[in-house]
């Protein structure tokens, strides 16, 4: 039908579908960044728009019922390229980082200041109440609204935007715009689904509905007929190479247990076929004449069923191992199945897969037995974690396509090297023939860490020669995507009455679910950045991974650590209730402080020994002193209803910077014709400000503006190697390695002028807004005039810098979160009344931007121990896979009191002191909360997540 | 006013909605996504929009989309095997050296195609007649004879009509 309508104020007639959606209208009038990801729930509010002064979810929204109306979409809020007010004001508060959902904030934050000017903080979240983000926690739109009415009644801010840091640096530690902030907050192009081209073909999978099966006969002879199939891929007929999908160091700490497909599944929603066709419609109607027959296998779910002597093998094929192969592999490959495909170890991992061990590791420093003895109480406590989705707003999704001869892949990965790699491998072609472009990442959290859907898209491109678009479903992105693995973690602790700590086991069992990816590494973690927060002699850890047929899992930010935090901090509060100690006194009394030597590192390198360092800079004694002043430590609170308890708690945390030893970052930065500056970094800005930190190095040691800085990051032809933004390795790695290329350029620049003055180097200095002065002479020579003397037909040529960095050297961050929670002693319910985030981050590079992190990952992990968590049912079946059921904190759930505190701490390796910031703030919610539903009610709970029914039960009522 | 077109383009069968004063050019590379034909003057003159039209040469910017119906059409696209592998004929442009900028390239090719096809030997002269239509900037002509000339020769060969 014909639809009239006025969009962002320009009169628009189309002939158009009335019954599709009106996204579906005003995505094909090329307002693209009303975008949808969660498959028209109407749950997170990417396709906000306004339509008659109302706003609606557009996907929700009939196109036949615009018709006569006026529609205001987020791209219609910058005038060209200026920014609106209220846009700018959100760059400036830090909130925008991977940002899917920006635009749509903004056009929310401006239709609520334009019908209310002076909104309240109930108003504001009224407003913000239909929109989901991940990312930044939701504190900071506050800030961002404030701004906002700051600037439009004076034309400036007045509100500090948060505290800076370095008082003799220029931008380093100070708050300036993110350098991608304008184009991520305007909705202009930026994520992978924007590059995509007409003619674009389309790839469908079909997946298993079974948990545990072999294929024993796919027929795809139907299929293969209908319009538009170019081609469907099966067990039958993908290369014959096994891999892993975990973007991880080379050789990779994981075993190669897959290939694209397999002739088992092993969870429901695995791969069984791809169909690509010319469009999606065509793709579905052929997947659905294809004919699987299975062979039905009974599956195992948790820890404790694949432990079980008899359990079901996940995997039972050929063991191999690329490096120390045990000898009697012969005869432990006897039993091997050849259905089950092959497990291939780049070096031993102690796995044993007849008993559905993936990985195992074994430490120990001291004596514990002995420091078990010497303790005047032991406990022994088990606590257990839950499966977690990472839910980034933009789905995993690729769009690859061939440019003579060579596969360009738009990927959204935190690893762009490690994709190539994995895609090579898979399509058994070299490295040269591939160019991944990393486009921006609308969220990421660990689960772009793995390279899940471009092996796949990048092999049906290669063979098919034509353009893939693949975007995972919301359901897909629970049931066949990467998740937090589910740990049952042990902690047995000894003390003294004098609150000292004699010993530590811990035994961590994790489940790593159908494949083996960060098999190791995650569960190693949750003992390697839990224990080396205590000062003890005597710690012992067992690690063990178990397949299972549970939906597969991965790395997310903390990675290992949250479920160690939580099972050893709560430990640790659990033993100080029974030796009648405070546990504040023996956090502080136990905790590491500067210099002491981490020997139980030793014992916990990824699959190699580990360095034993000393603790460096170490803000965790001034964490614990600011956030107990803050949260009042041991002062009771009474609420005046008495169904409501309120308890208070807090947990230690601790993460790495990057992985010293083994990551690698690369940084190319030249100085441009007329004295500006390009930078190639390898570093992957996953939305975290990685590409501002570079830009802030290269201004702070140029002497210029940021603006005279630009950059290209993570793009494989045109960047040097970096081993990917995981591990919080992006600060300290990448942006180490962009300081050192900002001072070789440096010297090259002094040099080239000493030459073209005459001068000697030793002489000269750089100097703002951009030129090299002479102390001597006075001379001043523009970065302009020598670099266009330097690019003459007699100059020496195009002035660079190159930066390489590698380590041994760790940052280790450290922090303390609090929180104060009150429990419903009628209904379970639990409130989390404040919530303090303490960090040491080293130097915070872009402050606002770091708090805005930590707000984010904190509220994330309240989610995680208050109701987050994947459902199975008895057949392996994921009953809640999509934002509302599964459910995800939104703006209404913030703690009423939430407060991200940066110290100010010089790190002496981290670029300009800085250490890592955002994983480490996803590790202190859930013990903290748990320590504070004991102080209020008394009870411990032992597992995630804190559900009203776990309460009840505990408290005798239910 | 807009039109239903059903044709066959590189054997699929097509449905399009065009406009009625559009350009069979304008639905291969706008509708179809046939980027090998490329607009170059739009008025009929450089053949770099040539495409076969029940197996013979056209230039499709000058012939309307609408004429199109119950068409047999043809593009440098359907030259490529499903598994991405080039035909001989453009395979042999590389190894002649007869790719520079390589824009009017896929429009010789579809004009070659009857050569190449035919069963009887042309001459350079005939080659150098049947693609009279087709305008290079670049290469001088002389090594896209080539090309034409060795596959045809290579056709007949294979054929066994040529020693």
């Amino acid at each position: 039908m014909k639809i009239n309508c006025v969009i962002n104020g320009r009169t628009k007639e189309f002939e158009f579908d009335p019954a599709r959606s009106l996204r579906e209208l005003l995505v094909s009038d090329g307002h693209f960044c009303v975008r949808d990801s969660d498959d028209r729930e109407g749950f997170a509010g990417s396709d906000t728009v306004v339509v008659d002064g109302i706003p609606v979810y557009a996907n929700l929204m009939l196109a036949g019922e615009v018709d006569g109306c006026e529609i205001r979409t987020p791209d219609g809020l910058a005038d060209g390229r200026r920014l609106s007010v209220v846009q700018q004001a959100m760059v400036d508060a830090g909130v925008v980082q991977s940002a899917y959902n920006a635009p749509a904030a903004a056009l929310l934050l401006t239709w609520l200041l334009e019908n209310n000017p002076d909104p309240s903080k109930e108003e504001i979240k009224d407003a913000l109440s239909g929109i989901f983000i991940r990312d930044a926690g939701y504190e900071h739109y506050y800030l961002a609204v404030k701004l906002a009415r700051e600037k439009i009644a004076s034309g400036g801010y007045t509100s500090e935007i948060a505290p800076e840091f370095r008082e003799e640096l220029s931008v380093v530690g100070k708050v300036k715009p993110k350098v991608d902030g304008r184009q991520l907050v305007a909705g202009w192009k930026s994520y992978v689904e924007d590059r995509v081209e007409p003619g674009a073909c389309a790839l469908v999978l079909l997946r298993s509905p079974h948990p545990h099966a072999y294929i024993t006969k796919i027929d795809i002879s139907e299929a293969e007929k209908m319009p538009g199939v170019l081609t469907i891929i099966t067990c039958e007929n993908c290369p014959d190479v096994f891999y892993m999908q975990a973007g991880q160091g080379n050789p990779e700490p994981s075993p190669h247990d897959r290939r694209l497909f397999n002739r088992k599944v092993r969870h429901v929603g695995d791969r069984v076929a791809a169909v690509v066709a010319e469009t999606e419609e065509q793709a579905k109607a052929a997947r659905d004449k294809i004919r699987v027959e299975y062979e039905l296998l009974k599956p195992v779910f948790t820890v404790e069923e694949a432990m079980a002597s008899d359990a079901p093998l996940v995997h039972n094929g050929v063991v191999e191992y690329r490096a120390g192969a045990p000898e009697n592999l012969d005869e432990y490959n006897k039993t091997a199945d050849p259905r089950d495909g092959k497990v291939i170890y780049q070096f031993p991992l102690h796995g044993d897969i007849r008993h559905n061990i993936a990985a195992a590791a074994h430490g120990k420093i001291g004596d514990v037995e002995k420091g078990f003895a010497d303790a005047d109480v032991v406990i022994e406590r088990t606590y257990q974690t839950s499966q977690i989705q990472c839910t980034p707003l933009e789905p995993h999704v690729c769009y690859a396509k061939m440019d003579n001869d060579r596969l360009v892949i738009h990927a959204s990965t935190q690893v762009p090297w490690h994709l190539r790699r994995i895609v090579a491998w898979v399509c058994q072609i070299p490295e040269n023939k591939i160019h991944v472009i990393k486009e921006k990442v609308g969220g990421g959290y660990g689960s772009k860490q793995d390279v899940l859907v471009e092996d796949l898209v990048g092999y049906a491109t290669w063979i098919t020669g034509r353009p893939i678009y693949y975007r995972n479903t919301r359901e897909e992105e629970f049931i066949a995507n990467s998740t937090r693995h589910p740990m049952r973690v042990t902690v047995k602790m000894g003390g003294r009455k004098d609150g000292s700590i004699t010993a530590i086991y811990m035994d961590v069992r994790a489940n790593t679910g159908p494949y083996g990816n960060h098999c190791l590494t995650v569960p190693m973690n949750a003992c390697s950045k839990t224990l080396p927060l205590i000062k003890c002699d005597n710690m012992k850890f067992d690690v063990i991974t178990y397949y299972t047929n549970i939906p597969p899992t991965g790395a997310y930010q903390g990675y290992g650590a949250p479920k160690g935090t939580f099972g050893l901090m709560m430990c640790m509060a659990e033993l100080a209730d029974k030796l009648g100690v405070d546990y504040m006194d023996m956090a502080k009394k136990n905790r590491v402080e500067e210099g002491y030597m981490l020997e139980i590192l030793k014992g916990l390198g990824e699959g190699r020994e580990g360095n034993v360092v000393p603790v460096g800079s170490c803000g965790l004694g001034e964490a614990l002193d600011k956030g107990a002043a803050m949260i009042e430590w041991g002062k009771r609170e009474v609420s005046v209803d008495p169904d409501w308890k309120i308890g208070k708690g807090f947990a230690m945390i601790q993460q790495g910077s990057g992985l010293p030893g083994l990551d690698h970052a690369n940084c190319d930065v030249k100085l441009l014709t007329d004295g500006t500056f390009m930078i190639h970094s390898g570093g992957a800005d996953l939305g975290t400000g990685l590409d501002t930190i570079s830009v802030k190095m290269v201004a702070e040691v140029m002497c210029v503006d940021m603006d005279r800085v630009s950059i290209l990051s993570g793009d494989t032809d045109n960047c040097n190697f970096d081993t990917g933004a995981y591990a919080s390795s992006g600060t300290y790695f990448s942006g180490n390695a962009s300081l050192k290329a900002a001072l070789d350029l440096k010297t090259n620049v002094l040099d080239e002028a000493a030459y073209q003055l005459g001068e000697d180097v030793e002489d000269l200095e750089l100097r703002y807004p951009g030129e090299v002065h002479s102390l001597k002479t006075g001379n001043v020579l523009t970065y302009a005039k020598l670099s266009h003397d330097a690019l003459t037909g007699t100059g020496r040529g195009q002035v660079t810098g190159k930066g390489s960095f590698v380590t041994n050297d760790s940052a280790i961050p450290y922090g303390a979160h609090f929180a104060q929670v009150a429990v419903n002693v009628r209904t379970g319910e639990v409130k989390v009344q404040k919530f303090y985030a303490l960090q040491d981050a080293g130097t915070p590079i872009n402050p606002e931007l770091a708090l805005c992190q930590m707000y984010g990952a904190a509220l994330k992990s309240i989610g995680h121990s208050l109701y987050e968590g994947m459902v199975l049912d008895a057949d392996g079946t994921c009953l809640n896979p999509n934002f509302t059921d599964y459910g995800v904190p939104m703006i209404s759930e913030m703690p009423d009191d939430f407060k991200a505190v940066l110290l100010d701490i010089n790190d002496a390796y981290g670029p300009f002191g800085a250490k890592s910031i955002s994983e480490i703030a996803t590790n202190g919610a859930a013990p903290a909360i748990g320590v504070a539903i004991h102080d209020a009610v008394g009870i411990w709970i032992r597992s995630w997540p804190f559900t009203p029914e776990k309460i009840l039960k505990e408290l005798g009522r239910m | 006013m807009r039109k239903d077109i059903h044709c066959t383009v590189n054997g699929m069968e097509r449905e399009f909605n065009v406009d009625v004063r559009s350009s069979l050019l304008e639905m291969l590379r706008g509708e179809e996504h046939a980027h090998s034909v490329k607009k170059g003057c739009e008025v009929g003159e450089c053949g770099a929009c040539t495409v076969l039209i029940d197996g013979r040469p056209f230039v499709s910017c000058i012939y309307l989309a609408i004429w199109a119906e119950g068409k047999d059409i043809m593009t440098s696209e359907g030259l490529v095997d499903k598994n991405g592998k080039l035909s001989d004929i453009q395979e042999a442009f590389i190894s002649e050296g007869a790719v520079q900028c390589g824009f009017c390239t896929p429009g010789f090719i579809m004009s070659a195609i009857p050569i190449i096809n035919a069963d009887r030997k042309y001459s350079r002269d005939e080659i150098k007649k049947w693609i009279a239509g087709n305008f290079c900037r670049c290469t001088g002509y002389q090594k896209i004879v080539d090309a034409i000339e060795k596959t045809q020769e290579k056709r007949l060969r294979e054929k066994g009509l040529l020693k």
